[in-house]
């Protein structure tokens, strides 16, 4: 039996011409897992709102939406902004007194849908002190415990470290399977959920471009922009144009290859890098007097113009790591030299004046004016410079935009150009591929190679193995306040095995060194010959 | 602390109200002392105790001890005089049981603070004025939020060379500014989050955080018996424009009585742990 169905449906933004929305058919089967997928702006989000009736956007709507449900949850994509309460438990509370439901029936659905997701012992807390992972995961379950038969999903893991976003999805996954929740998800990174969804669902441009299998779609997205997205092993799959059925997951994808290939070998070329950009010794630092040691005796040495990359999983240090090395933070023991010169002894303001920039998490505390353009000319006075780098970098569209009306890529590109402007020689970036799609994450590696190659020497702090591996030149792992040894990126994910890419554990016993999907298929074209 | 906790919230608020009423309105010395010694006795043992707040406290009283005298010539029995007006030990005294007073009232409010909760001060508010307490609500969330938002910006503000620690009171606007941008619209999303868990439906429920027991109606009848006789039996008592006479009566009883209730509550609690602990 079919939840969902929508015929003709069209929508427009008020003021805009063009339609958000334009799909002729679509519909869903109960207990479905469907993965709705596109480039940012294709209308994704929208399609979700338009199917729950109190926040649907408002303009002109035509055609069909018939829902054989009345029961439909809706969870956002930025953990804090839906949170109302200031207790874990008053937020479950929250939706069910709207319910009408009586004290004993609240209580009991709380302590039931706590217990099923595993996170009874959150109920007690306050819900500042929850870390991301945790405050979707209680947002989920607020949206459960109203029992939804229809469970709607905006790019609930964009905000979410890894390991959280893998944790929710498995949740997730789980609800669908054993309660028979029908679950429609907007997803941009698809590695964890492409190969369990039921079906796939890409849009363009606010038209459904096809709606299938996961198998079926992997098939037709072969040479689309966004094949970036789907999973390395689907990637690899079709550079080779092999003709068995795509793998969705590692394992098969490792099958296919020993089955098709002998043992052999990537020639990687590494460069080499004399002057020392930024050299740290030893540095200890704390928050406060009684708290824990966060840095303890972190060393190394940042090479002129290199791209390194700082690894490890959430409370390890790596941004405490950025504050020490940008003096928001004062490491208590250690030397921080840049260009040779000790960091304590350069003055104010001019250390990030054409020196260092950094770069924060998660940038729209960079933006202050009513534009882009205004936002800019802070740093930059000369219009005709700004006009160039927004040439450069494709943002020039947006200059007249207020800086909140930007999508999660737009705004990294352009608090980047913002940080550019002061020219910087050395660039700290924590976490730049957060809530950005698989195209933006393309287009910001491109961009960050090119300042690269000007000269720049940079420092990237992030969770994502897959866009290190891209983009570094040498990677470290920091585990535990301590920065491991800094080596080659080959030589580091090649000798990891778990915390390293899908290219590389896909491969790892066949192929040596190879940690890119692209050099996989180079390795694989050179047997096919 | 926890044997207060499981008082129900409305009761405990009824008591507060009483003890901070009393303690404001018949402006004695000896019902100001009384209700200092209790309070200071309660926040003790809520291990609320903090060195800060001390000195804070005794620099409250000195700057009231000292000012009054300076404002107020009432009183007959002048110490000396100052640019030949009168410094009377009446208004020094009046001063000094004044701030004592107000130290009383921070005191209490502190305990109140520390045992009734935010959601339980919700939760009483909700029924009365439900409107204004969803507000509450909101903005108690929403000063976490903006703590941190505010953290982010200025340390963002200051790696793009932009915060002047010369025109600091200029850098400082700049960030703030932009954080209440930035929970404008944050606030946008938390209303759609709102109305998509239902908060536009007409008949809403309230969640009941705790049940009204034996105990609960116990310790409200104590509160208002005792708050009663202290009230009927009250002494009045003038500072101008000279002492009266304290003369002992029954409301010092009941007042200390009724202060001192939490107190023995925490006390019994713990004492009844200790003693199981022996046996065991």
């Amino acid at each position: 039996m079919e939840i969902l169905n929508i015929k003709n449906l069209s929508f427009s933004y008020p003021e805009r011409e063009e339609k958000a929305i334009d799909i002729s058919e679509f519909s869903v089967k109960k207990g479905d897992f469907v993965l709705l997928c596109g480039k940012s702006g294709c209308g994704k989000t929208t399609l979700l709102k338009l199917l729950k009736k109190e926040i649907s956007p408002f303009g002109t709507l035509s055609g069909k939406i018939e829902l054989n449900t009345k029961n439909i949850g809706f969870v956002f994509q930025n953990p804090d902004e839906q949170i109302v309460s200031e207790n874990v438990n008053s937020e479950f509370a929250f939706g069910l007194e709207n319910l009408n439901i009586s004290t004993e029936e609240i209580s009991l659905r709380i302590a039931e849908t706590s217990s099923y997701l595993g996170i009874s012992y959150l109920i007690n807390k306050k819900t500042d002190e929850l870390s991301g992972g945790e405050k979707q995961l209680v947002n989920l379950g607020a949206v459960l415990a109203m029992r939804p038969e229809l469970l709607l999903l905006d790019e609930p893991t964009a905000f979410l470290d890894p390991i959280s976003a893998k944790k929710f999805i498995d949740l997730l996954l789980r609800i669908n399977r054993e309660l028979g929740i029908t679950v429609i998800i907007a997803e941009h990174s698809l590695n964890e959920i492409f190969a369990f969804a039921s079906k796939v669902c890409f849009m363009e441009e606010g038209k459904v471009s096809c709606y299938d299998t996961p198998q079926a779609v992997a098939k037709i997205l072969k040479n689309n922009e966004f094949e970036r997205a789907l999973p390395s092993s689907v990637r690899i799959f079709n550079a080779l144009n092999l003709k068995e059925e795509a793998p969705l997951y590692v394992s098969k994808a490792r099958e296919m290859i020993e089955n098709n290939f002998k043992a052999d070998k990537f020639e990687f070329e590494t460069n080499s890098f004399e002057k020392n950009a930024l050299c740290v010794k030893n540095i200890w630092f704390r928050y406060e007097k009684k708290s824990a040691d966060v840095l303890k005796g972190v060393n190394f040495q940042l090479k002129q113009g290199e791209i390194l990359s700082i690894l490890g999983s959430n409370g390890s240090g790596k941004t405490t790591l950025l504050n020490v090395l940008s003096r928001i933070c004062e490491p208590y023991s250690g030397k921080i030299t840049v260009f040779g010169k000790n960091i304590k002894k350069i003055n104010g303001n001019s250390l990030y004046q054409n020196n260092l920039s950094y770069l924060v998490q998660n940038p729209v505390s960079v933006f202050v004016k009513q534009t882009v353009f205004d936002d800019f000319k802070e740093i930059e006075k000369d219009e005709k410079v700004i006009k160039e780098f927004a040439e450069k970098f494709g943002v020039s569209h947006l200059l007249k935009c207020n800086p909140f009306d930007l999508s999660g890529g737009e705004m990294q590109k352009c608090a980047l150009i913002k940080v550019l402007f002061k020219r910087p020689k050395i660039l700290l970036l924590d976490e730049p591929t957060k809530s950005l799609d698989a195209v933006f994450e393309n287009e910001l590696s491109i961009i960050l190679k090119q300042i690269k190659d000007k000269g720049t020497s940079i420092i990237v702090v992030t969770h994502n193995v897959e866009f290190a591996a891209e983009i570094s030149d040498r990677c470290g792992l920091l585990f535990n306040g301590v920065l491991s040894a800094i080596c080659e990126k080959h030589k580091f994910f090649s000798q990891n095995q778990y915390y390293t890419t899908a290219s590389s554990r896909i491969t790892t016993g066949v192929f040596e060194n190879t940690v890119l999907q692209r050099e996989v298929v180079a390795v694989c074209q050179k047997q096919k010959g | 602390m926890r044997e207060l906790k499981k008082i129900h919230p409305a009761v405990l608020g009824v008591y507060f109200v009483c003890v901070l009423g009393i303690l404001m309105f018949l402006n004695n010395p000896v019902i100001i002392l009384t209700s200092l010694f209790s309070g200071a006795l309660l926040i003790f043992l809520l291990k609320r105790f903090e060195l800060k707040s001390l000195v804070f406290s005794l620099v409250l009283l000195l700057l009231i001890c000292i000012s009054n005298p300076i404002v107020s010539h009432k009183g007959i029995t002048p110490l000396f005089y100052f640019n030949s007006k009168p410094i009377t030990f009446e208004s020094l005294i009046y001063g000094l049981f004044f701030a004592l007073m107000l130290i009383a009232v921070i005191v209490w409010c502190k305990a109140l603070n520390s045992v009734i909760g935010s959601d339980s001060f919700i939760y009483l508010f909700s029924k009365v004025l439900p409107k204004t307490a969803l507000i509450l609500k909101l903005s108690l969330r929403f000063i976490p939020l903006f703590k941190e938002q505010y953290h982010k910006t200025k340390n963002s503000v200051k790696v793009l060379g932009l915060y002047n620690g010369n025109k600091k009171i200029k850098s400082e606007i700049r960030v703030i500014n932009s954080v209440i941008a930035f929970m404008v619209e944050n606030s946008i999303e938390t209303a759609r989050s709102m109305n998509a868990r239902g908060y536009n439906n007409k008949n809403h429920s309230r969640y009941q955080i705790k049940k009204f027991e034996l105990s609960d109606f116990c310790f409200l009848a104590l509160t208002v018996v005792l708050s009663v006789f202290t009230v009927v039996f009250k002494k009045e008592f003038y500072f101008y424009p000279k002492f009266s006479t304290i003369n002992f009566s029954a409301c010092y009883i009941t007042f200390f009585a009724l202060s001192i209730i939490p107190a023995l509550i925490i006390l019994r609690g713990e004492l009844k742990w200790k003693f199981l602990i022996s046996k065991i």
